[in-house]
C-alpha cells in the first residue's frame, strides 16, 4: 500500500511537472522552442499597468486580476476549440503567456494584448515589439474603451513605431472577408453589461476617463510599407469576452459570442495568410 | 596475340567466319558410334567393381578424346571471307586541326608527327594488297596526294561529319574501312556518333595524344541561362578538367566578368579524386542590359594551353515575372511568411489558394475574379500559365486523378517547377503515393500508415556537398555560406522523407538535436536527415522540402537579416525558371554560319506545325535581313542555316508567325529574340586531350575498331577481314590449330589422373 502511495506521488509530480512544461509551451532545449510543429498558439502578452486597484488591478469574481489577465485563459482556451472545430487552423488547446521580452516571442507569430488602457511598456519591451513587428509579427490589442484608453495605448505605440498612423479600418477591408463576411463590426460588452433590450456599451464608469463617447466600435491599424496589417486596436468593443463568456447563456451566445467568433476567426486567418 | 597463337587465326577470322568439316567421313561416324559404345559395354564389365559414377566418368573421357581425333580427321575448316586483294580501297583520314601540333607525349613529337609516321610505315603495311586513299580534314574534308603536305593549322575539327561525307560520297572504288588518326577532339557540327553507324563502312580509329595533358586547367563548359532578372543572383554551371595529381593537389582562382568588372571571384581546389570537376558559381546579375559574361580561371603559370582557361557567354538582363501558384490545406506560419519573401521579390507574382474551413478557400493574388474560382486551375491551358507550383499540407484527394496528371505533365511537358512540402496533410500522410506525380517527385513516398511521419523537433538545416555549390543554398549576403547556415534558427518540425531517387540532389541536410515523436519519446542526437531534395523530371524540376518551420528564419533572426527571403525567392526562381517558353528560339554560331531553330507549342504545349515561320537577322555592321524558315524535315521545328560572315554578335528575331496570332501574346512578348557571337577563338585548346571514349564509341558503333598509336599489331587482320569491300571466299584449315592438340592432351591426362587417384581402373 505504501508502495502504491509513492508511486501515485510520483506519478503524479511527473505529471504536474508535465502540465507545468506544457503550460510554458512544450519541451525546451537550448535554443527555447517552446511550440511544436507550426500549430498556432494562442499567446497573451503579460505587461504592467500603472496606478492602484481598479487601475493596475482589479477584484472581479473572488480574486485579483491584473489587467493583462483580464479574461484569460478561459477565452483563449474557448476559442481555440472554435477555431480548431469551425476552421482548417491547427490550434493549441493550451494558450501561452508571455512577456514582450521573452526570448521566444519570435516563435508566436501572433500576440494578443487586452485591457491596455493602463498599460505601461519598458523601454526594453518596446524595442522587443518594435523588433518582432518589423519580422513580420502580428498584434491585436482588444478590450479598451473610450479616449483616454485609446490615448494610453496610442501613446505606447507612438514609441515602438514612430511616425505610424493609425488607420480605421473600413468595412471592405479584406479582414472583414477572409472567412466570414462581416457586414458591421460588433460591439462585444463584458457579459455583466450585456442586457437584453439594453444597449451593448459598456458604461463609463468602467473605463479610464475622460471616455468621451464608447458607442462605435472599430479596427484601428498600423499597417507596414506593404500595406499588411501588423497591429490592429479592436476598440470600443471586448471581443474576448465573447469568447469567455460563451457558455453563459443562450442568449449572450447568440448575439454576443458568435458575432466575436466570427471576428476572432476572420483575424486569425488574416493574420496567418498576410 | 594468345589468341592467334592458340587458334591459330585472328579474333577478326572467327567473328566473320564459320566453322565447318571439309571432308566427307558420315559412313565413319556411325562406325565410330558404334565401335565407342561397344567400349563402353566392355570397360564398364571389366570395371564392375567401381562405382558407376567413375566408370561414366573415365568412358566419357575416352569417348571425348575419340572425337576429338575423328574431328581431325574429318578436317576442320574455318570458312571465311576475305577482302580480295587489288581490288579494295583504305581511306586514311588525318586530323589536319591545330590541336594534333599538340605534344603526343612520346619522344616530343607532336600528334602530327606521329599520325605522318604512322602513315608512313604501319598503315601502309596493313592495307596489304589494297589502294590507300589519304585524306586530311579539320574544317572539312579533302583528298591529299602527300602525307608530308599536311599541316596541323585547322581551327575546328569537323570528325564526325568528315567520316560522313567520306562514307557518303567515296567513288574510288570499292571502299573496305576507314582508318582515321586523329586525337578526337570533335569540336565542329552536331552529328552524332550514333549515326555513322548507317554508313557500313567499318571505322578503324588510331588514337593520338594524352587523354590528360599535364600541367593543363581547362574550362570545359560553361553553362548560363540567356536571360535573367535585374540585380538577382544568377549561377553558372562550369566543368573544370584538369591533370592534377593527388599529391599535388592545386588551388586555382575563379573569377566571373562582366567587361573588366569582377562580379564574382573564389577559390577551387583541384586533386586526383576527379579529374573533371563540376561546379556552380554565383554572380549578381546587375542591372538591365546585354553583358558578355566571361568565365576565367587563374590556372598554374605553366598551363601549356593557357587558351581554354576562360570561356565567354552572353547574358540579357531583363525583367521576368514568374507566377507561382500555391495550394496550402492549412492557415499557418510557414504559408504567411512563403508570401511575404516572395513579395519582396518584384519579379515573383505569387498566387495562393487556403483552405480555410472545410468548405471555404481564401484567394490571394489572383489577377482576375475567375482565376482559381474553381480551386484548382480548371484546364491545362490555365494551369500552364503558372511557371511553379508549390503545393502545401493538402491532401492528395483534393485533386482528381485528371488535375495529378496535369500536374505530372505540368512538370515533364510544361517544364514547370514543382515543391512539395511538409505537412500533416503533405507527402506520404496527405496520399501523395499515387501516380503519376510520385513519380516526378524526387524522394519516394511511402503509402499513409497509420502513424504520421511529421513530427516535432530541434533540426539544423545545413547545406550538403552539392548543396554548398547550389545557388539555393546561397543566402549568406557577405557572410561564408557554411556561416550564414550554421547561425540559422532551428527547425521546429520534420517530415520523414523515402529514399531520395537515384537522379535526385539532396542540397540540404537537417542535423537531429531533440526530436518527439508522439506524447512521450524523445531521441536525441539523430542522424542528418534529407531535408531539401531536388531532381529534374522531364523539362523541368521537382522538390521536397521536409519541413514547414522555414518561419523561424524570419521571426527569430533580426529585422535586416534577409536569409528566409533569399532562401524563398532563390528556391521559386529556380524552380520556376526552367519552365519552358512556349516559343523557343536557339541561335548557334557555327564556324562562318548560324543555326537558327524556332519551336512553338500551343497553350498545351503541344507542338505547332502548320504556321510560317521567318525571323529578322540584325549583323555586327547594323545590316538587317529577313529569312524564311521552313519545317525541318521530320521535327517539330523550323530551322535555317544563314550565312554570317561579319564577327561578332548577330541579334536574331522572330519576324512573322502567319496563322498563330495568339503566339505574339504573353508574359514576355519579346521572348523570340536571341543573340550569338560569330568568331570565336581558341576553339582548338577545348577539349584538346585524347577523346578516347569517342573513338572508341565511333569505332563500336560501325564495326571497326579502336587503336593506340603504339600498338597498330592487330590491324592487320581487322582490315583483311573487314566486313566492307570487295571480297573472296576462303577456307582455312584448322586441323593443325594448336587448341585441338592441347585438349586431346588434356583429356588423355585427365582420364590418366583419375584412374591413378582411383586405384586403378
Amino acid at each position: 500500500m505504501r508502495i502504491t502511495a509513492r508511486l501515485f506521488l510520483v506519478a503524479g509530480t511527473l505529471l504536474l511537472a508535465g502540465l507545468a512544461a506544457a503550460q510554458e509551451g512544450g519541451f525546451g532545449n537550448e535554443e527555447g522552442i517552446t511550440q511544436s510543429r507550426d500549430e498556432l498558439w494562442l499567446t497573451r502578452i503579460q505587461y504592467d499597468s500603472i496606478g492602484g486597484q481598479r487601475q493596475a488591478y482589479y477584484y472581479y469574481d473572488g480574486r485579483w486580476w491584473e489587467r493583462w489577465e483580464t479574461d484569460f485563459p478561459q477565452a483563449e482556451q474557448n476559442f481555440a476549440k472554435r477555431l480548431n472545430e469551425l476552421t482548417s487552423v491547427v490550434v493549441s488547446p493550451v494558450p501561452l503567456t508571455r512577456p514582450l521580452t521573452h526570448p521566444s516571442l519570435g516563435d508566436s507569430p501572433l500576440i494578443f494584448m487586452s485591457d491596455v488602457g493602463y498599460m505601461e511598456l519598458s523601454r526594453l519591451e518596446i524595442e522587443a515589439l518594435r523588433t518582432y513587428l518589423a519580422n513580420g509579427g502580428f498584434l491585436w490589442v482588444d478590450d479598451f474603451w473610450g479616449d483616454a484608453e485609446w490615448a494610453s495605448l496610442e501613446r505606447a505605440m507612438a514609441d515602438v513605431l514612430p511616425g505610424k498612423r493609425w488607420i480605421t479600418l473600413p468595412i471592405e477591408h479584406p479582414i472583414f472577408h477572409t472567412v466570414f463576411d462581416i457586414e458591421q463590426m460588433p460591439q462585444i460588452p463584458a457579459r455583466d453589461y450585456a442586457r437584453w433590450g439594453q444597449g451593448t456599451t459598456e458604461p463609463s464608469f468602467e473605463h479610464r476617463r475622460p471616455t468621451g463617447s464608447m458607442k462605435t466600435p472599430s479596427i484601428r491599424a498600423y499597417t507596414d510599407d506593404d500595406g499588411r496589417l501588423m497591429v490592429i486596436a479592436t476598440h470600443n468593443t471586448d471581443i474576448a469576452d465573447g469568447w469567455e463568456r460563451e457558455s453563459y447563456g443562450e442568449w449572450y451566445f447568440e448575439n454576443f459570442s458568435t458575432k466575436s467568433y466570427r471576428v476572432g476567426i476572420n483575424v486569425i486567418v488574416y493574420a496567418l495568410s498576410h | 596475340m594468345w589468341f592467334e597463337w592458340l587458334f591459330k587465326y585472328p579474333r577478326e577470322a572467327y567473328a566473320q567466319g564459320e566453322l565447318g568439316l571439309a571432308g566427307d567421313f558420315g559412313v565413319l561416324w556411325w562406325g565410330a558410334a558404334a565401335v565407342l559404345l561397344t567400349l563402353g559395354i566392355v570397360f564398364g564389365r571389366r570395371a564392375a567393381r567401381f562405382s558407376m559414377l567413375r566408370r561414366a566418368t573415365v568412358h566419357l573421357l575416352q569417348i571425348a578424346a575419340i572425337a576429338v581425333l575423328l574431328t581431325l580427321i574429318a578436317e576442320p575448316v574455318l570458312q571465311v571471307t576475305r577482302l580480295a586483294p587489288g581490288v579494295n580501297t583504305i581511306a586514311v583520314l588525318v586530323d589536319s586541326s591545330a590541336s594534333m601540333a599538340l605534344p603526343a607525349g612520346v619522344d616530343g613529337a607532336s600528334r602530327m608527327d606521329v599520325a605522318k609516321r604512322l602513315i608512313g610505315d604501319e598503315i601502309a603495311t596493313a592495307s596489304g594488297g589494297s589502294t590507300v586513299a589519304l585524306f586530311q580534314f579539320d574544317d572539312n574534308l579533302r583528298q591529299t596526294d602527300a602525307v608530308r603536305d599536311v599541316r596541323a593549322d585547322g581551327d575546328r575539327s569537323r570528325l564526325l561529319e568528315s567520316i560522313a561525307d567520306l562514307a557518303t560520297h567515296f567513288d574510288q572504288g570499292a571502299l573496305a574501312a576507314v582508318i582515321v588518326i586523329t586525337d578526337g577532339a570533335h569540336n565542329g557540327g552536331s552529328l552524332g556518333w550514333e549515326s555513322l553507324a548507317d554508313t557500313g563502312i567499318p571505322v578503324h580509329a588510331v588514337g593520338v595524344g594524352q587523354e590528360n595533358i599535364p600541367g593543363d586547367v581547362e574550362l570545359a563548359e560553361l553553362v548560363l541561362p540567356s536571360r535573367a532578372s535585374p540585380n538577382t543572383q544568377i549561377a553558372a554551371r562550369l566543368v573544370i578538367r584538369h591533370s592534377a595529381s593527388r599529391d599535388s593537389a592545386q588551388e586555382i582562382r575563379l573569377r566571373v566578368l562582366d567587361g573588366e568588372s569582377v562580379l564574382a571571384a573564389e577559390s577551387i581546389t583541384l586533386d586526383a579524386s576527379a579529374t573533371t570537376v563540376s561546379t556552380d558559381v554565383v554572380f549578381p546579375s546587375g542591372g538591365p542590359g546585354l553583358k558578355e559574361i566571361t568565365v576565367a580561371l587563374a590556372g598554374p603559370s605553366e598551363d601549356p594551353l593557357p587558351g581554354n582557361d576562360r570561356q565567354s557567354s552572353l547574358l540579357e538582363v531583363d525583367r521576368y515575372r514568374y507566377r507561382v501558384l500555391y495550394l496550402e490545406g492549412e492557415p499557418r506560419w510557414e504559408f504567411k511568411f512563403i508570401r511575404r519573401a516572395a513579395a519582396e521579390d518584384d519579379d515573383i507574382e505569387l498566387v495562393s489558394w487556403l483552405r480555410t474551413t472545410p468548405r471555404k478557400t481564401y484567394r490571394q493574388g489572383t489577377s482576375d475574379p475567375d482565376e482559381l474560382a474553381d480551386g484548382f486551375p480548371s484546364s491545362l491551358e490555365a494551369l500552364y500559365r503558372y511557371h511553379m507550383v508549390i503545393i502545401g499540407s493538402l491532401p492528395a484527394t483534393s485533386l482528381d486523378d485528371e488535375e495529378h496528371e496535369w500536374l505530372a505533365r505540368f512538370v515533364a511537358d510544361r517544364g514547370g517547377g514543382l515543391l512539395a512540402m511538409a505537412g500533416r496533410h503533405a507527402l506520404d500522410n496527405g496520399g501523395w503515393d499515387v501516380k503519376p506525380l510520385a513519380e516526378a517527385l524526387p524522394v519516394t513516398i511511402a503509402r499513409p500508415g497509420t502513424n504520421s511521419t511529421y513530427v516535432r523537433g530541434n533540426y539544423a538545416a545545413h547545406p550538403t556537398d552539392a548543396g554548398t555549390r547550389s545557388v539555393l543554398t546561397d543566402i549568406g549576403g557577405s557572410e561564408s555560406r557554411e556561416r550564414s547556415w550554421a547561425t540559422l534558427p532551428m527547425l521546429a518540425d520534420y517530415q520523414t522523407l523515402g529514399t531520395p531517387k537515384a537522379g535526385a540532389t539532396v542540397i540540404l541536410e537537417a542535423g537531429g538535436g531533440v526530436e518527439r515523436r508522439g506524447a512521450d519519446v524523445v531521441v536525441r542526437g539523430s542522424a542528418a536527415k534529407p531535408l531539401l531534395v531536388t531532381q529534374p523530371y522531364g523539362y523541368g524540376r521537382t522538390a521536397v522540402l521536409a519541413t514547414a518551420s522555414t518561419w523561424r528564419w524570419r521571426m527569430r533572426t533580426p529585422p535586416d537579416d534577409t536569409r528566409h527571403s533569399l532562401f524563398w525567392r532563390h528556391l521559386i526562381r529556380h524552380f520556376a525558371g526552367a519552365a519552358q517558353p512556349r516559343r523557343r528560339l536557339s541561335l548557334v554560331a557555327d564556324g562562318d554560319s548560324l543555326d537558327v531553330r524556332v519551336a512553338l507549342k500551343n497553350p498545351r504545349f503541344e507542338p505547332l506545325t502548320d504556321t510560317a515561320v521567318s525571323v529578322q537577322v540584325t549583323a555586327p555592321d547594323g545590316e538587317s535581313y529577313d529569312v524564311a524558315l521552313p519545317r525541318i524535315a521530320g521535327q517539330n521545328a523550323y530551322g535555317e542555316t544563314i550565312p554570317a560572315t561579319t564577327p561578332g554578335i548577330y541579334r536574331v528575331e522572330v519576324a512573322g508567325l502567319a496563322g498563330h496570332p495568339a503566339m505574339s501574346e504573353g508574359p514576355r512578348p519579346d521572348a523570340l529574340a536571341a543573340l550569338a557571337r560569330v568568331g570565336e577563338a581558341n576553339r582548338e585548346q577545348f577539349g584538346a586531350a585524347l577523346n578516347e571514349p569517342l573513338l572508341r564509341r565511333i569505332a563500336q558503333a560501325t564495326g571497326g575498331g579502336y587503336w593506340r598509336a603504339d600498338d597498330l599489331s592487330g590491324l592487320v587482320e581487322a582490315l583483311a577481314f573487314s566486313s566492307a569491300g570487295i571480297h573472296e571466299r576462303q577456307q582455312l584449315p584448322l586441323w593443325n590449330a594448336p587448341f585441338l592438340f592441347l585438349l586431346l592432351v588434356l583429356l588423355k591426362c585427365t582420364e590418366w589422373a583419375l584412374r591413378r587417384y582411383w586405384g586403378g581402373i
